[in-house]
């Protein structure tokens, strides 16, 4: 099976390559198809590893040649499926395919289809690449490719400012983070000489000590690329902006792939974070005031999918927490449920945007009222997943999961506290955006129908969103633990507390929920009250990050650009300038003072002497014969005379 | 026998007596005689050495000698002729064609 | 191997028959161009071919006496190093010419005969191993160059080819005096008066003597370079030339003074330069910082990537004095990285130009709807530009971060923000010049077959190099180990010496 590996994102980067090349001379509608066969070729071979066991047996592995040679150093391009890998690998693949087949006609009207496909299937191979890669060179080349595919589709209608903006924000953010994860690699490769993720986290669990200095700041800068991919604090600003993008890409990558690719970066390098505890506590802390951070800014948002889009930051963070804690195999879970649940609910709502003609504000939406049932349906299964209503939904056993699992890490109760006011919060603000939408009128006009290439992917994903839990029952149940024991060779097990107290951590996890619903339907009822409150608006504001660096970061930089442009030409031209003024000068001088003066003077003086004896001797040159006789005489008699003396 | 002593005086009258012709007078002919006159000075003292020293060298000198000033006059009497053809003068003092007419400037 | 000799002398005859016979029309000039310079491309890629990248040292050598009498040689000779920038100079030249199809407009015949003229010098750039050989190709390609910026330029092109001018010539005189010194120290140590650089390799520098000399070549080199306190002179030379022109200064030009430092002034000097190499890194990141920050508020899009080269030639110098595999391995890649990327983006821009008549970014907007293959093209050299993994200039970049971080952790963080500077301000290029609203509805063409094979060509090299560098890197292994085994020698050297001192 492993010398098919590279088919997994071999076939969506062929599909770009082919959409790139020959797009033109295919229809919009077989651009479509083409793209949606790639992913389901990705998807085919996915399901054919599961079949042929890769579940249970030892790792697959591929190296298909080498990139770079330096040294001894060869870095390659290959690939490793081991049970996290497989994980991502099939909710990308998985996910991925359901979007392509959403987006055949979501983007049907649209003119630039091939640009669309091409940007998809481009990314499906790099997040294929990046939780396939067998090192972090190759990890980090399909990390820079998700991110460049982020950038182009958020800006995808790029005749809008904004929505280009959105795009640039999006990469430029990210690519701090990246740039992080580059540092943390070349700490690596300095230390190891090698970026074999298989080697380095052997050799560093074998030669670092627990938290000692090279470690933590391994796992920092690792975290900080994590952070920035994932949108947690305080590099979130991104994901907010990156909704201007077409809703299945806001499904796809700013829900469901791109921003865990943080919490599977952090997974497949614990044994670094192991070894760096107090790094591993801050990944939990900024989970947690993530969470309540994306939770509380998406209860005051009036955008549906910026409503969504707090809501991942504020999932990721319940991951981060997660993995935080040590709990590995249960960031996994949730990540999957969410994937389903938050792509489903993005799809959703994409589907009421485009058939209520592109309104974005939740109010609005709620007077244009004709959404058709499934929709609805789909939604509130989404919406109830996400808010973790109790035993029929697969979030509430994922987010249950963790929160037991947060109570015996270190100042375990403090972050449980803070991820428990999450659920609570969830609750409300998901919850307020179904009733203002679905129930604020009961107007029965003609529903539209969803076609059905919209329909099956919203079907599927409610489906294990409603389903997609009953792999891991919470602890003490009298029901099976499939993923945590799957998982159990990759990560080491949590440390869980005592039954009673998890017994009731579970009971108010589940009752929280209900008191949100509840609070939602009254917070509804009494709408538009505060509506401009001060607290309401820095709410909205994304707690006001986006005018922090603005000002702190944005601002400065482009003024120091400013400054450095124009004291170019004052410093380095000006000094020119300068320096040829003083050479003018000089050789002003030197004309003046030496030329003229000595030089010309003395040339001038020796002129005059041979004017003056020339003028002298020319007379004796007179052409009187009789005098050249008389000289010749005279000379005669003058050598005569001498020589007789 | 006359002694050299003689001989040399007449010669050097004869020489310094041509040389005063060139030297004063300034028609072309007399000028040519001058010449002559101090050819003669030059021959005569070649005759006397000769005869001093009883060697005919002097005596081939001066034969020698009248040859070349025969020749010689042939062709200063055609220049003298040409000259007055071309400038209408005879006096010496008029020919100055060759002095630096461009006195004080350089070329 | 004769064929040395023939990359250098096919050009310049060519020169000479196109610009001084003037028997030929416009239209042939362009084609009789052309042909020399693929026929150029063919001869380096067979050299290429039929080079061995195992064998020890030089692939080829060439030599002929020129005046014995002052010991000096016709010396050729090409490692690995010289090899891939012959092959990148038979690339460009032929995209320079084909660049300027139809945008020169008078005077083609000496047009091709100094794009010839200029070939001619950096191919003896890249191949003279005799210092005065050297000399005489570093100012040949100078002077053509001059009359390219001068003739054919913008609107200030007499202030730009002035400046370049004066600056180069500085330059290059005091790296003559340095050569001259250098012989003659040599001479007088070993009694043998010569200009070749094998023999000179060994001469035995005392003391200061060594840093001076030093100095003197690296001016030179870093005028070429440029360094960031004599880079002015580019910004005006890059924006004031002509396509063609652009394209071989920056493709080009540019990598001349990076192969200096690696061909003369590190084996040359390598006390010296060790002494020198912490300098020289701060020079480096300061214009990896510098150049990005100036690229960011630039308005004219050919300056905006002219301050980006400043950025990208600082990283090469960065890895160069990092002096070790992984930075000068990734130095030497990414000076073939940059010549291919940033010529591609002056060609772009030129291509621009042409449709709508201005460099200025304001001016600009939403073109990427009229021209998609053209958005398409500028898209992917800008993210070569800006270091995406498995475009071209990545490999160099991380290499040579990489190995600077071996050397200085700090150095290495400030270089990783030159990275994330570099996307900050070719993002915000590509979004002022593609993205938003189209200002004017004027029909504009897309690229035509032409332009598409022009960026095509150079699509599929930055892909190559970017995807699968190894074959590259095989031939770089020898230059790079040849200038390290100096470093360490050196190093041995002084713990040697003050080992004997104890």
């Amino acid at each position: 099976m492993s010398q098919f590996l590279w088919l997994i994102p071999g076939t969506p980067m062929l599909g770009a390559l082919i959409i790139a090349l020959l797009g033109g001379l295919l229809q919009r509608r077989h651009l479509a198809i083409m793209a949606t066969c790639a992913a389901a070729i990705a998807f085919l071979v996915v399901l054919l590893t599961w079949l042929a066991g890769a579940a249970t047996s030892q790792p697959l592995q591929q190296t298909l040649y080498t990139w770079i040679a330096v040294g001894d150093w060869n870095p390659t391009i290959g690939f490793i499926l081991d049970r996290l890998a497989l994980i991502m690998v099939s909710v990308v693949s998985g996910v991925g395919l359901l979007i392509h087949i959403y987006s055949i006609s979501f983007m049907a009207e649209d003119s630039d289809q091939r640009r669309y496909y091409f940007f998809l299937n481009l990314f499906l191979a790099g997040m294929l690449i990046l939780v396939l890669a067998d090192n972090l060179l190759l990890l980090y080349l399909g990390w820079e490719l998700v991110g460049l595919c982020s950038f182009a589709l958020i800006g995808f209608w790029y005749h809008e400012p904004m929505r280009a903006s959105a795009g640039r924000k999006a990469f430029i953010t990210t690519r701090i983070g990246d740039m992080s994860l580059a540092l943390g690699i070349f700490l690596l490769y300095s230390q190891f000489n090698d970026l074999s993720l298989s080697y380095l986290l052997a050799n560093a669990a074998a030669q670092w000590e627990a938290g000692s200095q090279l470690a933590i700041l391994t796992a920092l800068l690792i975290l900080g690329g994590a952070i920035g991919k994932s949108a947690q604090l305080p590099l979130q600003v991104w994901l907010p902006d990156a909704m201007a993008g077409p809703s299945p890409v806001s499904a796809l990558i700013h829900a469901a792939t791109m921003v865990t690719a943080g919490v599977y970066l952090i997974a497949r390098t614990y044994p670094l974070f192991e070894l760096a505890p107090h790094v591993q506590w801050s990944v939990a802390a900024i989970g947690a005031i993530t969470i309540i951070y994306g939770a509380s800014a998406a209860l005051a948002q009036n955008d549906f999918k910026r409503i969504l889009a707090y809501s991942t930051i504020s999932q990721v963070g319940y991951m981060f927490l997660a993995l935080g804690c040590g709990a590995y195999a249960l960031a996994l879970f949730h990540l999957v449920t969410h994937a389903f649940f938050k792509s489903l609910l993005f799809l959703a709502a994409g589907t009421v945007i485009h058939s209520s003609g592109n309104e974005h504000n939740i109010h609005n939406l709620g007077r244009l009222g004709n959404h058709s049932p499934l929709v609805r349906w789909s939604f509130l299964i989404g919406a109830a997943s996400l808010a973790g209503f109790p035993l029929i939904t697969a979030g509430f056993y994922s987010k249950e999961a963790i929160l037991t699992a947060t109570w015996s890490a270190p100042a375990g109760p403090l972050l449980w506290v803070f991820a428990a006011f999450g659920v609570l919060l969830t609750a409300v603000y998901i919850f307020r955006v179904y009733f203002l939408v679905f129930q604020g009128s009961q107007s029965s006009a003609s529903m539209p129908s969803v076609s059905g290439s919209m329909t099956w992917p919203l079907l599927i994903l409610a489906l294990f969103s409603l389903i997609g839990g009953f792999v891991e029952f919470p602890e003490g149940w009298p029901a099976p633990h499939l993923w945590s024991t799957w998982l159990e060779d990759e990560f080491k097990s949590v440390v869980l507390p005592p039954l009673a107290i998890a017994y009731s951590l579970q009971f108010i996890t589940s009752l929280l929920p209900l008191i949100g619903i509840v609070l939602a339907f009254v917070l509804v009822r009494r709408k538009q009250i505060g509506h401009s409150l001060p607290i309401i608006v820095f709410l909205r504001r994304g707690w006001g990050f986006d005018a922090l660096y603005q000002t702190m970061l944005i601002q400065p930089y482009f003024s120091l650009a400013r400054f450095l442009k124009n004291t170019d030409t004052l410093l380095v031209e000006g000094t020119l300038q300068k320096l040829t003024h003083a050479c003018l000068i000089f050789a002003t001088a030197c004309r003046s003072g030496v030329e003229h003066g000595v030089l010309d003077k003395s040339i001038n003086g020796l002129l005059a002497g041979l004017r003056f004896g020339y003028a002298r001797l020319s007379a004796t040159q007179n052409g009187l014969l009789t005098r050249y006789a008389l000289m010749i005489s005279a000379g005669a008699v003058f050598l005569l005379s001498y020589w007789l003396w | 026998m006359i002694p050299l002593t003689h001989s040399l005086i007449i010669a050097a009258l004869l020489f310094s007596l041509g040389l005063l012709i060139i030297l004063l007078r300034r028609e072309l002919l007399f000028i040519l005689m001058g010449l002559e006159v101090m050819f003669n000075g030059a021959a005569l003292t070649a005759v006397a050495a000769g005869q001093y020293w009883n060697n005919a060298d002097g005596q081939v000198l001066t034969i020698f000698l009248m040859v070349v000033t025969a020749a010689e006059l042939a062709v200063a009497l055609i220049l003298v002729w040409l000259a007055y053809e071309h400038f209408k003068v005879t006096q010496i003092d008029m020919l100055t064609q060759l002095k630096d007419d461009t006195r004080g400037e350089p070329p | 191997m004769y064929w040395l000799s023939v990359l250098i002398f096919l050009p310049l005859s060519g020169a000479l028959v196109v610009g001084l016979t003037g028997r030929f029309s416009a239209a042939s000039v362009r084609w009789i161009a052309l042909a020399i310079t693929v026929a150029e491309l063919l001869i380096a890629l067979g050299l290429w071919w039929s080079a061995s990248p195992d064998s020890n040292g030089y692939l080829y050598i060439v030599q002929a006496p020129w005046i014995p009498i002052m010991g000096i040689q016709f010396l050729l000779g090409m490692d690995g190093l010289s090899l891939l920038l012959v092959l990148l100079t038979a690339l460009l030249v032929p995209i320079a010419i084909l660049v300027s199809w139809n945008s020169i407009r008078h005077n083609w015949p000496t047009f091709a005969a100094l794009v010839l003229t200029t070939q001619a010098g950096i191919m003896g750039v890249f191949l003279a191993l005799d210092l005065i050989l050297f000399y005489v190709f570093w100012e040949l390609m100078l002077v053509p160059m001059y009359f390219l910026i001068a003739l054919w330029g913008h609107e200030r092109r007499l202030y730009a080819a002035y400046k370049f001018f004066l600056f180069t010539v500085t330059g290059s005189l005091l790296m003559l005096v340095a050569i001259l010194g250098l012989y003659f120290i040599h001479g007088e140590q070993t009694g043998i008066y010569t200009f070749n650089y094998f023999e000179l390799l060994h001469t035995n520098l005392p003391g200061n003597t060594g840093m001076w000399l030093m100095l003197g070549f690296f001016v030179a080199f870093a005028v070429k370079i440029p360094l960031f306190p004599i880079h002015s002179w580019l910004p005006d030379a890059h924006t004031e030339a002509p396509t063609a022109g652009s394209i071989i200064l920056a493709g080009l030009l540019l990598k001349t003074g990076a192969y200096g430092l690696l061909r003369f002034c590190l084996p040359l000097f390598p006390e010296a330069s060790v002494d020198f190499a912490p300098f020289a890194m701060v020079l480096g990141v300061i214009g990896i910082l510098y150049g990005a920050l100036l690229a960011l508020v630039q308005e004219d899009m050919k300056r905006l990537i002219a301050y980006s080269s400043i950025s990208h030639l600082g990283f090469v110098v960065f890895g160069i004095y990092a002096w070790n595999q992984e930075g000068l391995h990734g130095a030497m890649l990414l000076m073939l990285a940059h010549g291919v990327t940033t010529s591609a983006m002056f060609a772009i821009i030129g291509m621009l130009e042409e449709r709508v008549d201005t460099r200025l970014l304001p001016c600009m907007g939403g073109l990427l709807a009229p021209m998609p293959r053209m958005g398409a093209m500028l898209l992917l050299f800008t993210l070569s530009a800006m270091g995406m993994p498995g475009l071209a200039n990545f490999v160099g970049e991380f290499l040579v971060l990489a190995g600077v971080y071996q050397v200085s952790a700090g150095l290495a963080i400030a270089g990783a923000m030159g990275v994330v500077a570099s996307a900050i301000y070719l993002l915000w290029m590509y979004q002022r010049a593609m993205l938003g609203e189209l200002s004017s509805e004027h029909a504009w063409s897309d690229l035509d077959h032409r332009e598409m094979l022009i960026l095509g060509l150079l699509a599929i090299t930055v892909l190559w190099l970017g995807l699968y560098p190894a074959p590259f890197l095989n031939y770089l292994q020898v230059p790079a180990s040849v200038i390290i085994e100096l470093n360490t020698a050196t190093l041995v050297g002084i713990e040697d010496a003050l080992r004997r001192s104890d």
